[in-house]
């Protein structure tokens, strides 16, 4: 069973949570403040945690800085502050991931998950040396047998899809307008108005992302194109 | 009280000064100054010069009085004096005939006072009788004091014998005087008599030859007119006035000496005004030392009554001294007239006493010393005033001068610029004619002669005239200068740029009030801007706190309404319920998360990285993510494609903030089953108040709304306003003002535009050009950023 400490000052939030994590078979771990977070760490094993910002005593970003100094554990940040700034911060200093309150249940369970995932598995699709096998982050694209998975679940993508984010795994960081896409996917020249590259790549992140809404890996540039980024 | 006694010693040294000086000008040896205490002998003297000289002048008298009158020693009546034409012929009087006339008139010569008086009329019908006077005897130069003319010589018989009676009283006095036998003066004159013979006057027996040896003496020959004599300064009343152009018989050929035995054997006015002459250098000496002492008294009283002025406490005094209040011209005018009123007061009331006081013939010395004293009073109290209102620092202020300078500066720099420019032209004119007409006269002064320099002055003048142009297009240049810098502020400040203010030293006059007026003006806006700007991030700072406070009781909300729905609820209408919190939970936390978003584009607080954006591609891609959203409703969403790019220079994830806003609008109001059209154009058409020299892009979204529009598409556009119909849907009421804000920020703007149930929007955005590009890569460098590109 894994553990993963929960900690913020709202008892009503670190109690909701802790019934959901339960519910999904996690052991949690309840904490208030920075503070009582780290004495937990230093006593026990703990698989995860989620961290609130604004709290008294030691904050969730200092916490998090006084955690990345022993330990690499996926740390979720959850947080009311919902500026860019913020989860900037908190992803630069070390955070694996940031939620911003309110959140679903659902879409924080799933998350917990695939950082769990992630951490536990790290490197071992990678050691299969396959040169067919493109990886960008949870991300990982079979060629050979065209499978696709997210945080080790296979996700079921139509040819069309399959090819669209083969093309921008392959080229991590490269922006692709829809003509480009439509160029390389169809080969034939983009003819006139047609959102239906734009629809497939919708699809495509409706299936690979926790929220298509804050993708993670396939990303939108607004009146550019699309892109993936390259990721470890 | 020591004031006073300064005061008092002051006066006291000043009328001794006076007196002083009044003996040594004119006291102690008559007129002679001062000069002559140098020498030490009497004979050496100017007043033994001046004594002896009016000896020898009245010797001259003498000797011709008694040729006149007593040719042979007596006064003789027979003899002839006077030579006259009465009437019908020629006729003359001797000194009988008078005498007689004198008596009928009543007028004879007092035998004991030697005076002339009058007795009576006793003949008044004969005293109008007139004659013509041809010669007097006793008046060698009367002749030559004829005026010429029909009047010449008339005089009628009455005046004439009071004439010829004064003479006969002088003749006797000097009689008696130089017929005195104790006497250290010897004279010898011999005059040609009447009657051809010589008339000798003489007091000694010795001759002409002998008195010249005496140790002062003085020779005069009238034949040869040669002055022989050894007293300086030579007696000049020795000369006879000679020749004339009336009559040769004034030429007189008389002879004249003059000795003085200097031994002094007789007690005469010689001998004592020697002997008082060692006296007098003395007293001369004291007296100066006297005046000296006099002087340095009053000049140190003098000392003493400015420094008074200097030291007097000047509040105190300032209300004492009206005088000082005057302006110094008027003071100066009014003691002036004091001083007027003073001298004519003392003439009416000391003039007529003078006689009695002092000498006739010093009189006008002493109405003068009485005028320098006056006017020396005046001065001293405006001395006295000039020191205080230097003290006080108005010496110059406090004038009429000053006051004309002031008030013309005040005018020129105040007064209202049409009058005061009135009389700048004015007077430019003036000087501008004037010197044109002074140059063209000397000119042709110059041209015909008249005036040999006349070119060289025309050309100074004409010089002159130039540089005064100079000097006034000077003045206008730079007042233009000024002027034009007070426009282009006053540009930027109705442009809203109300940071820079004008340098306030490089106006003047009009201008530095104008400047000073629109410097007030942009400080004013300037702290009205901030203060708006200001408020408005206060106000968007508390609507961010608060959200955070709500956010977490959200989150809470939201959890336990989920935990809920896990629960084994048997009961429909719970379900239901919760249903009804969830969607209701969740409508809350977009609401948030808008008001914090409007709160923001509204106050301009969100940092704008614009960078080449394809809104034909951001048209498409959003298309895309409302692709379900439109199916659901049975919407249509028509895009025609340009064929081709078409950019704008926007921030790509807020501009698809304005699309997702309005799409969602539209496929939330659109009626059922009806299309949506998506336009893309260049050409931009109604700026609706955007700067016109710059080229824009837009995007335009049409559809049908479902229920009536009974709003001003302005109205839409403000926070928390919606149709009717959205009241109860979900949605903040701050899409279309989020909207319309981003638009503002990125420089473009928002039109919402209502035609019956025609529902447009319009998104007009800056159009692209490469210069925008290379400025913004200068600015920031790489632009397209993970964060800020990318949802």
């Amino acid at each position: 069973m894994q553990t993963i400490l929960v900690c913020d000052d709202d008892r009503e939030i670190v109690e909701a949570i802790s019934i959901y994590l339960e519910g999904e078979g996690f052991a949690a771990i309840k904490a208030y403040d920075g503070l009582e977070a780290l004495q937990i760490i230093d006593a026990q094993q703990v698989d995860l945690i989620i961290l609130d910002v604004m709290m008294p005593g030691l904050d969730g970003i200092r916490t998090t800085l006084k955690i990345r100094e022993k330990s690499n554990i996926p740390i979720i940040i959850l947080s009311a502050k919902s500026e860019d700034n913020d989860k900037i911060l908190g992803l630069n200093i070390g955070a694996d991931d940031y939620i911003s309150k309110p959140f679903s249940p659902l879409e924080l369970m799933a998350r917990v998950k695939s950082q769990l995932r992630r951490y536990n598995k790290l490197g071992k699709i990678g050691q299969s040396a396959s040169q067919n096998i493109y990886k960008c982050g949870g991300l990982s694209i079979n060629d050979d047998n065209k499978e696709v998975y997210v945080d080790d679940e296979l996700v079921k993508l139509t040819p069309i899809e399959y090819n669209i984010l083969l093309l921008l795994v392959k080229n991590p960081g490269k922006v692709f307008s829809i003509n480009d896409i439509y160029e390389n996917i169809w080969n034939e020249e983009a003819i006139g108005a047609d959102n239906t590259v734009a629809v497939h790549i919708r699809h495509i992140r409706e299936k690979i992302e926790i929220n298509p809404k804050e993708p993670r890996y396939l990303k939108v540039v607004w009146g550019v194109g699309y892109k993936v980024d390259k990721q470890d | 009280m020591k004031k006073t006694l300064i005061i008092v010693f002051h006066v006291l040294s000043l009328f001794a000064l006076v007196v002083a000086f009044s003996v040594l000008y004119k006291g102690v040896a008559g007129n002679s100054g001062i000069a002559w205490i140098s020498v030490d002998d009497y004979e050496q003297s100017p007043q033994f010069a001046e004594k002896f000289n009016n000896d020898v002048a009245g010797l001259k008298q003498y000797g011709i009085y008694a040729n006149a009158f007593a040719p042979d020693g007596d006064i003789d009546e027979s003899v002839v004096i006077i030579e006259a034409n009465e009437g019908s012929g020629d006729v003359t009087y001797t000194l009988g005939d008078i005498l007689k006339a004198a008596a009928d008139f009543g007028i004879y010569l007092d035998e004991t006072t030697n005076r002339v008086l009058l007795d009576g009329m006793r003949n008044p019908e004969s005293s109008e009788r007139l004659i013509r006077v041809n010669r007097k005897t006793y008046d060698p130069w009367y002749v030559d004091n004829l005026e010429p003319g029909p009047s010449q010589g008339i005089v009628n018989i009455k005046d004439l014998c009071v004439e010829v009676l004064k003479y006969i009283a002088e003749f006797r006095a000097y009689q008696a005087q130089y017929t005195d036998k104790a006497s250290n003066l010897y004279y010898y004159v011999s005059y040609p008599s009447v009657d051809g013979d010589y008339v000798i006057l003489s007091n000694t027996t010795l001759g002409a030859n002998q008195i010249v040896k005496f140790e002062r003496y003085m020779h005069f020959s009238g034949e040869t007119g040669v002055l022989d004599t050894n007293v300086n300064p030579e007696p000049s009343s020795a000369y006879f006035v000679q020749s004339s152009e009336y009559g040769e018989g004034a030429v007189i050929d008389y002879d004249i000496t003059v000795g003085i035995d200097t031994t002094y054997p007789y007690d005469d006015a010689y001998s004592q005004a020697a002997r008082a002459y060692k006296g007098n250098i003395t007293n001369t000496y004291k007296w100066i030392a006297a005046g000296i002492i006099c002087l340095v008294i009053f000049i140190i009283t003098l000392i003493f009554i400015l420094a008074d002025a200097c030291a007097e406490d000047l509040e105190a005094y300032a209300k004492r001294h009206a005088i000082d209040r005057l302006p110094y011209e008027v003071s100066c005018v009014v003691c002036a007239f004091a001083a007027v009123l003073c001298y004519v007061l003392f003439k009416m009331t000391f003039c007529p006493a003078m006689d009695a006081l002092v000498p006739s013939y010093t009189q006008r010395y002493w109405r003068s010393v009485v005028k320098v004293l006056i006017t020396y009073g005046f001065i001293i109290i405006l001395m006295r005033s000039g020191i205080r209102r230097y003290r006080k620092g108005v010496l110059y202020s406090n004038t009429m001068f000053s006051r004309l300078e002031l008030a013309i500066e005040d005018y020129l720099e105040n007064g209202k610029q049409s009058v005061t420019l009135f009389f700048k032209y004015f007077a430019f004119i003036i000087i501008n004619v004037g010197l044109v007409a002074l140059a063209v006269i000397l000119y042709y002064r110059g041209m015909n002669g008249l005036n040999s320099r006349g070119i060289i002055y025309a050309s100074l003048v004409f010089v002159a005239l130039i540089i005064t142009d100079c000097f006034v297009y000077n003045i206008l240049f730079r007042d233009a200068l000024q002027r034009d810098k007070i426009q282009g502020a006053l540009k930027e400040v109705s442009d809203g740029n109300v940071e820079n203010s004008l340098p306030e030293k490089e106006f003047e006059g009009h201008n530095l009030e104008m400047a000073k007026s629109i410097n007030h003006i942009s400080e004013g806006l300037a702290s009205a801007v901030m203060d708006q700007v200001k408020s408005e991030r206060l106000k968007a700072d508390l609507i961010t706190n608060v959200s955070h406070d709500i956010k977490t009781p959200l989150t809470s909300i939201i959890n336990y309404v989920g935990l809920l729905k896990r629960e084994n609820i048997s009961s429909d209408t719970a379900k239901e319920y919760l249903d009804i919190l969830e969607k209701k939970s969740e409508r809350l936390k977009n609401l948030t998360e808008d008001l914090v978003e409007a709160s923001k584009a509204s106050s301009g607080n969100i940092r704008m990285e614009p960078a080449k954006i394809d809104i034909v591609e951001l048209t498409e891609q959003a298309a895309a993510e409302f692709e379900d959203k439109f199916a659901k409703r049975g919407l249509e969403f028509v895009f025609e494609d340009p064929g081709h790019p078409v950019f704008a220079y926007a921030d790509g994830r807020h501009l698809w903030r304005i699309f997702e806003n309005l799409l969602n609008n539209a496929s939330k109001y659109s009626l059922h089953d009806t299309r949506i059209y998506g336009d893309v154009y260049e050409d931009t058409g109604d700026l609706h108040g955007l700067p016109e020299d710059k080229k824009y892009v837009r995007f335009t979204v049409k559809n049908i709304s479902e229920m009536k529009l009974n709003i001003s598409p302005d109205e839409l556009t403000e926070r928390f306003v919606r149709g009717d119909i959205s009241r109860t849907t979900e949605g903040s009421g701050l899409g279309l003002s989020i909207a319309k804000s981003l638009a503002t920020l990125m420089g473009g703007k928002l039109v919402i535009e209502i035609d019956g149930d025609l529902y447009k929007a319009n998104v007009i955005l800056p159009a692209y050009d490469e210069s925008m590009a290379l400025e913004n890569n200068n600015e920031k460098g790489t632009v397209n950023t993970d964060e800020n590109q990318t949802h």
